[in-house]
C-alpha cells in the first residue's frame, strides 16, 4: 500500500518558531504574504519561553538597536502584565526582562494579528531541490507526510536544517568539536528582592560589575546604580568569594556566572542562567537528549546553593525549568557574505545593513571558561542581507544563530534581540519577493532600498546608534 | 543513491514519553531490558507536566489502586520539593495533586537513572512489520537523520496510537470515533486565596460539581469536611449559573465544558486550571491543533480575566504557566485480544487496576487489553488500550496509564529475556513480579 501525501502551497514557509522564526513569519504575513510557520515542537517562542532575558535589543550605551516586531511583542507583554523592564546590568549589557509564561500568550497574539498560519509538532524531513532552488519540503507528523511548496523558504531552525538539506555548506562550532555549552534555564519564586539587593550592596565582591571598558562609571557607581534599579537582578561571579568557596568545596558545580534576572514581580520570580554542558553537538539528538540528567543535577545543585548561601533566596521556591534545553551554538551556514568578528568588535556600519547587533562577543566554554569581548564604544554593528543568504540557493534565507558568520561574530549575533531583527528582515524580504507575482522569486534580487525602506517604515532600527 | 540510516538495536522500544511511556520504559529497564524511548516533544512527561491531578491512583473509599513506578515518581517529586497530596474532590474522586515542575526533574532522574536510552525531539516515521504481523520496531527521524530502531518488543504508549493505527485490523472500528474531538490548553495560576474560594463553594454548591456520589449524601457534613480540607479543588460545570450566564451570545466566555481547578504547589500557592477548549475535526489533528493554537491562547486570557472578576479568591491571582502543549481528548483505541468493558470477566488475570469515573468502583484490567489484535511483539499502554466506550474515560486516567505502562514494561522485559512470544507469557508470573515491585493488583486500604 502506498500512503497518500497531502500537498499545500504558501508564498512563504518559515521553519522554526523561535525568536527569529516568529519575527520572520510575522513580518512576511503582515507584509501580505501567505505565510506558514512550522515548528517541530508543541509551542512557539523558542528560547523566549525559557525565562532568560532578551539580549541584544539595546547596545551597551543604552540605545535601542532593534525595533519593529520586537516593539509589538513587548507591547503585548505589557498589555498582559508580563513585561518587567529593560535594564542595564552594570556589567556589560542591557537586558529586556519578560515573563516567559505571559510571552506564550504574547507570541500567539502577535502571530494571530499578522494572520500567520501555524503548523506545530511537525518535523521537516526532506528538501526538494531543483538546481539552486528549493521547490518544496516534506513535513512529517503523526497525521502522515505533507509536501509543502512555497516561493521562498526561511530557515529559522537555529541549526540551518533546511539550508543544509538543500545542500548549503556550513561550519560547526570551532570546527574541532568544541561547541558553546547547552543550558537549562530555571526559575525560582518568592525571592526577597530587597534582601537580595542589600546583600549585593554589602558583599559586592561577589558581583560581576563593570566588565566593559566603555562603561565610564566607577565600579562603586555601577554598584549604586544597580541597587537603585530596585529589581532582583545581578550576576554572581565564579571568582567572588561566595561562589569560589562553594565550587572549591564541591558544593556548587564549576560555572562562570550565575545570572539572576526578574521574570515576574507579582510572583517574585527570577530566572537563573548558569547550568552548562559544553562541547555537545546539539544536532546529534541522542547526545543532546543525554545532557538532561547532568543539566537537572546542576539545576538542583544551584537552587540549593542559592537558598543556602544567597540572602533573599532563603524562602524562595523552585518554580520550574525551561520547556527545552537551550542551545547556543551548532552550525553556521556559509552565506553570500560572512559576518566578520573584527567588524563586529569595531562596530562597523554599512549602508546595506538590514539588522543590527550589539551584544558583546560572548563565547561560553566548559566550567568557568568564558570569552567576552566588548564592542567598540558600546555601540552596534550592521548585518547585511548577504549573511542571511546561503550561498548558491536563491530562494532560501536564514535568520537566527545559524547565520553566516565567523565564530567570533556568531558569539555576538546569536542572541535573541539580534535574531528577531534578522528574522524581521528576511520575512520582509520574502514578502517583497513574492508580491511581484514572480513564480520564482530570488531573495538576493530584492531591491535593497525597497527592503530597507519597508523595514524602517515598520519600526526596524538600521541607521546610526554607533 | 540513498542516505545512510542509523541502526539502533534494543530489547524494548517505547513510543511516547507520557505517563504510560515513562512508566513502561523505567520498569522494563529495571527488569534488565535494554530500553529506548522516543518522543517528539522536547521534554519527557506528557500530561504529567501540565499539573493535572493524578486520578486512578486512590479510589474514592481511600483504597490504593496504584503503586510501583507511581510511588517512585511521587518520592522523586518530594526530593525536588514537590509535595504531593491526596485530595478528595468531594464529588466522585480522590486524586493525587502534584507539582509538574518537580515532576520534570523527577522523571529525568528516574528515566536516565534506570539506564533508558532517550531520544527526545524525535518523530516516528514508519512502523516496521513482517508478513506474520510481528512488529520489529520503527523508523524515526530527528536532526541526526533517520534511524531504524529494532526491538524485540515495541510498546505503543503514544497519545494517539502512532504505532497500532498503522496496522491492519488493530483499531476498534465501533463507530464511536466521532467526527469532532476536543482540544484543550490548560494553565496554572498563582496567588489564589483558597479559603475565600472554598467558602463561596460551600455557600453556593449549585455552582459547582460537588457531592454527586452517594458517599456525600450527608451534604452539610461533606461540605464542612470540604472546607476543612482547605485545598482549592473544584469543578464549575457549564450548566452552572456562574458559567451559563457568561457563555453564549453576548457572553464574555467562549463555549466551555467546565472550569476545573486543582492544586499543584502549596509553596507557590499555585493551581491547575483546565478550561480553554475547542472542537476540531477528528482527523488531521496536528493541523487542527495548530490552527487553534492562537485561539486557545486567547481563551486563556479571557478565562483569567473572568476568574479574577467572578470568583472569590482570584482577585490577586494571575497566570503562572501555560501547559507545554495542546492536548486532545478522544481518538482511536486499540483492538485488543480483550476489549474491556464494564462486564469484562473478573476472572481474567488482572495486571492493573482502575477506578470508574462515574461509579467510583474499582475494576481490573486484563493483560489481553494490552495485546493488539493481529500482531505480535507489540503492546499498547496508556490511554489507547483496548477498552470499549463504557470504560474509556476510566482507562484514560493518568494513574491508570502509569499502571498499564508498568505492566507493559515488565511484560516486555520478561518476553525479551525469555525470547518467547507475548501471548505465551505466564500472566500469573507477570502478576507476581508486578506485585513484588510495588504494583497494586488488589486494592489495599
Amino acid at each position: 500500500m502506498t500512503s497518500a501525501l497531502t500537498i499545500r502551497h504558501h508564498d512563504v514557509v518559515v521553519v522554526g518558531g523561535g525568536a527569529a522564526g516568529i519575527a520572520a513569519a510575522h513580518a512576511a504575513a503582515s507584509n501580505g504574504a501567505d505565510t506558514l510557520l512550522i515548528d517541530a515542537g508543541p509551542m512557539l517562542g523558542g528560547e523566549l519561553l525559557s525565562g532568560i532575558p532578551i539580549d541584544g535589543c539595546l547596545n551597551t550605551r543604552g540605545e535601542w538597536i532593534v525595533g519593529g516586531f520586537l516593539d509589538g511583542l513587548l507591547e503585548e507583554c505589557k498589555a498582559l502584565d508580563g513585561f518587567v523592564g529593560a535594564f542595564f546590568d552594570w556589567r556589560t549589557i542591557w537586558v529586556v526582562c519578560c515573563d516567559p509564561e505571559t510571552m506564550k500568550l504574547a507570541v500567539a497574539r502577535q502571530l494571530d494579528k499578522a494572520g500567520t498560519k501555524i503548523l506545530l509538532n511537525s518535523f521537516v524531513d526532506e528538501v526538494v531541490t531543483d538546481g539552486g532552488r528549493v521547490k518544496a519540503i516534506s513535513v512529517l507528523n503523526r497525521n502522515g507526510r505533507t509536501l509543502i511548496s512555497a516561493g521562498t523558504f526561511l530557515d529559522c531552525s537555529g541549526d540551518g536544517d533546511l539550508a543544509v538539506g538543500a545542500g548549503a555548506e556550513f561550519l560547526s562550532g570551532d570546527g574541532k568539536g568544541a561547541y558553546q555549552p547547552v543550558t537549562m534555564v530555571f526559575r525560582m519564586a518568592g525571592v526577597d528582592s530587597d534582601r537580595l539587593m542589600q546583600f549585593a550592596e554589602e558583599e559586592e565582591e561577589n558581583l560581576a560589575l563593570r566588565e566593559n571598558p566603555w562603561i565610564k562609571e566607577t565600579r562603586e557607581e555601577c554598584l549604586r546604580a544597580l541597587i537603585k534599579q530596585g529589581y532582583p537582578k545581578l550576576f554572581l561571579k565564579a571568582d567572588g568569594p561566595l561562589m569560589a568557596k562553594s565550587i572549591e568545596a564541591g558544593e556548587l558545580y564549576p560555572t562562570a556566572l550565575i545570572g539572576v534576572t526578574p521574570v515576574s514581580m507579582r510572583r517574585r520570580e527570577v530566572a537563573l542562567n548558569t547550568t552548562r554542558v559544553a562541547n555537545v553537538d546539539a544536532t546529534d539528538t541522542r547526545a543532546l537528549s543525554a545532557t538532561m540528567p547532568q543539566l537537572i543535577d546542576q539545576v538542583w545543585n544551584c537552587q540549593s546553593f542559592m537558598r543556602k548561601r544567597v540572602p533573599g533566596f532563603e524562602n524562595a521556591a523552585f518554580a520550574g525549568i525551561a520547556p527545552r534545553i537551550g542551545i547556543r551554538e551548532t552550525r553556521r551556514i556559509v552565506g553570500e557574505e560572512t559576518l566578520d568578528g573584527d567588524d563586529v568588535l569595531a562596530a562597523v556600519k554599512r549602508t546595506d545593513g538590514i539588522a543590527k547587533g550589539g551584544h558583546h562577543v560572548d563565547i561560553h566554554g566548559g566550567g568557568t571558561d568564558q570569552v567576552r569581548k566588548p564592542i567598540r564604544d558600546g555601540g552596534s554593528y550592521d548585518i547585511p542581507l548577504g549573511c542571511l543568504l546561503p550561498k548558491g540557493i536563491e530562494n532560501v534565507a536564514v535568520a537566527g544563530r545559524c547565520l553566516s558568520a565567523d565564530r567570533q561574530a556568531h558569539g555576538s549575533a546569536r542572541v535573541m534581540g539580534t535574531c528577531m531583527a534578522m528574522g524581521q528582515a528576511i520575512g520582509t524580504a520574502a514578502a517583497i519577493a513574492s508580491d511581484g507575482n514572480d513564480p520564482h522569486p530570488v531573495l538576493g534580487e530584492v531591491p535593497l532600498s525597497r527592503l530597507r525602506e519597508r523595514l524602517l517604515d515598520q519600526g526596524a532600527i538600521l541607521d546610526g546608534t554607533h | 543513491m540513498g542516505n545512510a540510516i542509523w541502526d539502533i538495536d534494543t530489547d524494548v522500544l517505547v513510543v511516547g514519553g507520557g505517563a504510560a511511556g515513562v512508566s513502561a520504559a523505567v520498569t522494563a529497564a529495571r527488569n534488565g531490558a535494554r530500553v529506548t524511548i522516543v518522543d517528539g516533544a522536547p521534554m519527557l512527561g506528557g500530561e504529567l507536566l501540565t499539573g493535572r491531578p493524578v486520578d486512578g491512583a486512590i479510589a474514592l473509599d481511600g483504597r490504593r489502586i496504584l503503586g510501583g513506578f507511581a510511588d517512585d515518581l511521587l518520592r522523586g517529586c518530594e526530593k525536588f520539593d514537590g509535595r504531593s497530596a491526596v485530595v478528595c474532590d468531594f464529588d466522585r474522586r480522590n486524586v493525587i495533586c502534584m507539582d509538574p515542575e518537580a515532576a520534570k526533574l523527577a522523571l529525568t532522574e528516574l528515566v536516565f537513572g534506570s539506564g533508558v536510552s532517550v531520544l527526545m525531539y524525535t518523530a516516528v516515521d514508519q512502523v516496521v512489520k513482517d508478513d506474520e504481523g510481528r512488529v520489529h520496531g520503527v523508523i524515526v527521524r530527528n536532526k541526526r537523520g533517520r534511524s531504524l530502531i529494532r526491538a524485540k518488543v515495541t510498546i505503543d504508549a503514544s497519545a494517539e496510537g502512532d504505532v497500532f493505527t498503522t496496522l491492519s485490523n488493530a483499531v476498534q472500528e465501533d463507530g464511536v470515533y466521532a467526527d469532532t474531538r476536543k482540544v484543550d490548553l490548560t494553565m496554572r495560576m498563582s496567588g489564589i486565596d483558597a479559603g475565600a474560594l472554598l467558602a463561596r463553594a460551600s455557600e453556593t454548591p449549585s455552582n459547582f460539581s460537588l457531592l454527586r456520589h452517594t458517599r456525600f449524601s450527608d451534604r452539610s457534613d461533606a461540605l464542612s469536611k470540604f472546607r476543612e480540607q482547605g485545598v482549592p479543588i473544584l469543578k464549575v460545570p457549564r450548566e452552572s449559573p456562574l458559567l451559563s450566564g457568561a457563555m453564549g451570545p453576548g457572553g464574555r466566555l467562549p463555549d466551555l465544558e467546565a472550569i476545573e481547578i486543582a492544586p499543584t504547589s502549596a509553596l507557590r500557592r499555585e493551581i491547575y486550571v483546565r478550561a480553554a477548549n475547542v472542537q476540531v475535526p477528528a482527523d488531521r489533528t496536528v493541523e487542527a491543533a495548530s490552527d487553534n493554537y492562537t485561539g486557545l491562547h486567547a481563551q486563556i486570557e479571557t478565562i483569567i480575566a473572568f476568574l479574577r472578576e467572578s470568583l472569590p479568591g482570584f482577585s490577586e491571582a494571575g497566570l503562572a504557566a501555560v501547559a507545554p502543549q495542546v492536548e486532545f481528548s478522544g481518538g482511536r483505541y486499540a483492538k485488543g485480544d480483550v476489549v474491556m468493558d464494564t462486564a469484562t470477566d473478573a476472572g481474567a488475570p488482572v495486571i492493573a487496576l482502575g477506578c470508574g469515573v462515574a461509579d467510583a468502583e474499582i475494576f481490573g484490567i486484563p493483560f489481553g487489553s494490552l495485546l493488539v489484535n493481529g500482531t505480535d511483539c507489540l503492546l499498547v499502554a496508556g490511554s489507547r488500550i483496548s477498552a470499549a466506550q463504557s470504560r474509556r474515560a476510566d482507562t484514560r486516567a493518568v494513574g491508570t496509564c502509569m499502571a498499564t505502562g508498568q505492566a507493559a514494561g515488565l511484560a516486555a522485559a520478561m518476553t525479551a529475556e525469555s525470547g518467547g512470544s507475548l501471548r505465551s507469557l505466564d500472566a500469573h508470573a507477570l502478576r507476581k513480579r508486578l506485585m513484588d515491585q510495588g504494583g497494586v493488583l488488589e486494592a489495599t486500604s
